[in-house]
């Protein structure tokens, strides 16, 4: 990346939220292409609702937000952006296979009434093949594990060979060996120059990958730091409890104070 | 076959292929993303403009057409908002095209509520040929609308936030799957029925989906069943001189009854739950 280049993503002291409230309010944060950044917070901290600004889920309702070095609202090449949201399974009665959801992200590149090009499938494959699910492509989500499902998600995000892939909790809720399997595709990822934005929990596996965490605290950053240090770790600790319902364990040197 | 030789029966026979052929294939999208229902209300509102085809001596299946499509943009534009008051908003409609319905025919030259008898519930001996050329028309529009932006209805029913996030036209999408929706009310309501349609888009789909193992096996197989419910339906109500909706949506329950029963059976033998 030259210094010419714009970033992958800016916000410009943006306000975002829904129904015309700020969830997140005059927010600043620019990331550079390459960069993997954990975005991390307890929950209502704005962390998702700034990703969800971000793709235009959640509404801009001041200042400014630029992908790519274009205005979000005149953006439209979303090719370039893949996003795994929040939410663990595909849930719907009508069976689908790895293939078919996987497709499903590839269709910004197909045009309607035509059938998938060649390329179209190679990609698909490809990115099922990334997320090491080769042998499923063919099997219906339900016979898949809640890790395995949350791996074909990823690869529908990547099935149009995206340059900044945003993930919303991958690892939550997902046993240790599919969270390596997530951490083994990510780093691929990541040596291939994919910029990565993760929002977290439990860092698990992709912890030596991030490059950058940023935590939110009642709709603002409260930390942009290149590394997390042993403190924030407890800190972490806190926050998935509390946000798992479990008893939040007071730890000495809350310098974060993240489970507020 | 005797019943081949009646004109009627010929047209009856089409008509009941081509719902056959449809209603599953836009059934498939509102089952996955839980709307089941809403060919019901949109048969509710067809009603209105049957009633009103009727009174001022205009063809009912356009007027029909009118009202569904209309009702049907509005559900999809109150859907889009999210709003809660939505749900009543849905109500005022579905109730107030069958209310609307049922007192306008009553107003029609000799015309009472049991006149709307043949929409509600179908019947064999009502299709004329203009009416079968206009369904074959809107059952080839439906059909290039369900088949050939399979895909992108699938990914819109599947995951609308994820379709929105990566760019697709998701409300428009949504208003043509709310348009065929209605569309396909129209072209059911000869021999099945207004209120009847939605039991065809379901049923076939329900059934598909204990069979198969992927979206497409579950849309091929759903057509399959809903082509010979209709059919069968049609065929058996000449002999048995039963309305032709009541008898296909009977059909359907039966298939549908067999293949759970089916299924279950085969889990408790340990099989897999599906075909693939």
């Amino acid at each position: 990346m030259t210094p010419l280049d714009p970033a992958v993503l800016e916000f410009r002291n943006a306000d975002i939220g829904y129904d015309g409230r700020a969830v997140v309010r005059g927010l600043d944060l620019s990331v550079g292409a390459g960069e993997v950044v954990g975005i991390l917070g307890a929950n209502g901290s704005g962390k998702s609702t700034t990703i969800r600004g971000l793709l235009g889920l959640a509404a801009l309702l001041g200042g400014e937000i630029r992908l790519f070095g274009e205005d979000r609202r005149a953006f439209d090449d979303w090719r370039r952006v893949g996003y795994v949201p929040q939410r663990q399974t595909v849930a719907s009665g009508i069976p689908s296979t790895v293939s078919e959801v996987v497709t499903s992200g590839r269709l910004s590149q197909v045009a309607p009434w035509r059938r998938l090009r060649a390329d179209d499938r190679a990609a698909v494959a490809a990115a099922i093949e990334a997320v090491d699910l080769g042998d499923h492509a063919r099997t219906p989500m339900t016979d898949l594990s809640g890790g395995q499902q949350r791996r074909v998600l990823i690869a529908r995000a990547l099935a149009t060979d995206p340059d900044l892939l945003v993930l919303d909790e991958p690892t939550a809720g997902v046993d240790r060996e599919n969270q390596e399997a997530l951490a083994v595709a990510l780093g691929a990822l990541a040596a291939r120059g994919t910029t990565i934005v993760l929002i977290t929990h439990e860092l698990g596996p992709v912890e030596p990958l991030i490059t950058r965490a940023v935590v939110f605290r009642g709709g603002e950053v409260v930390h942009d730091g290149p590394a997390l240090d042993h403190e924030f770790h407890h800190e972490h600790d806190d926050e998935w409890h509390h946000a798992h319902g479990g008893p939040p364990e007071q730890r000495p040197g809350l310098g974060l104070g993240l489970s507020g | 076959m005797e019943i081949l030789h009646y004109e009627f029966m010929q047209r009856a026979l089409i008509a009941a292929l081509l719902i056959g052929l449809t209603a599953p294939s836009v059934g498939v999208y509102l089952v996955q993303r839980r709307l089941s229902l809403i060919g019901d209300g949109l048969g509710h509102v067809a009603l209105a403009g049957v009633a009103a085809g009727v009174l001022t001596s205009t063809e009912p299946v356009w007027t029909a057409l009118v009202a569904a499509v209309a009702g049907a943009v509005a559900i999809e534009l109150i859907r889009a908002r999210g709003r809660t008051s939505g749900d009543v908003a849905l109500a005022v409609l579905f109730y107030g095209g069958i209310a609307g319905g049922v007192v306008l025919i009553s107003q029609a030259p000799g015309g009472t509520p049991a006149n709307l008898n043949s929409y509600l519930f179908g019947a064999i001996t009502t299709t004329s040929q203009g009416d079968l050329v206009v369904f074959a028309a809107l059952s080839l529009a439906v059909l290039a609308v369900t088949h050939g932006l399979g895909r992108y209805l699938f990914a819109v029913s599947n995951d609308e936030e994820y379709a929105t996030a990566s760019g697709l036209p998701v409300l428009t999408l949504n208003l043509l799957l709310a348009i065929v929706t209605a569309v396909t009310v129209v072209v059911s309501m000869r021999v099945v029925g207004l209120l009847l349609i939605s039991a065809l888009m379901i049923l076939p789909i329900a059934a598909a989906q204990l069979l198969a193992g992927s979206f497409r096996g579950t849309v091929l197989v759903g057509t399959a069943i809903g082509v010979v419910s209709s059919v069968a339906g049609v065929g058996t109500s000449y002999y048995t001189d039963t309305p032709s909706g009541g008898t296909i949506v009977l059909f359907a329950i039966a298939i549908f009854v067999l293949v759970a029963i089916g299924a279950a059976l085969r889990e408790r033998l340990g099989g897999r739950p599906s075909l693939g």
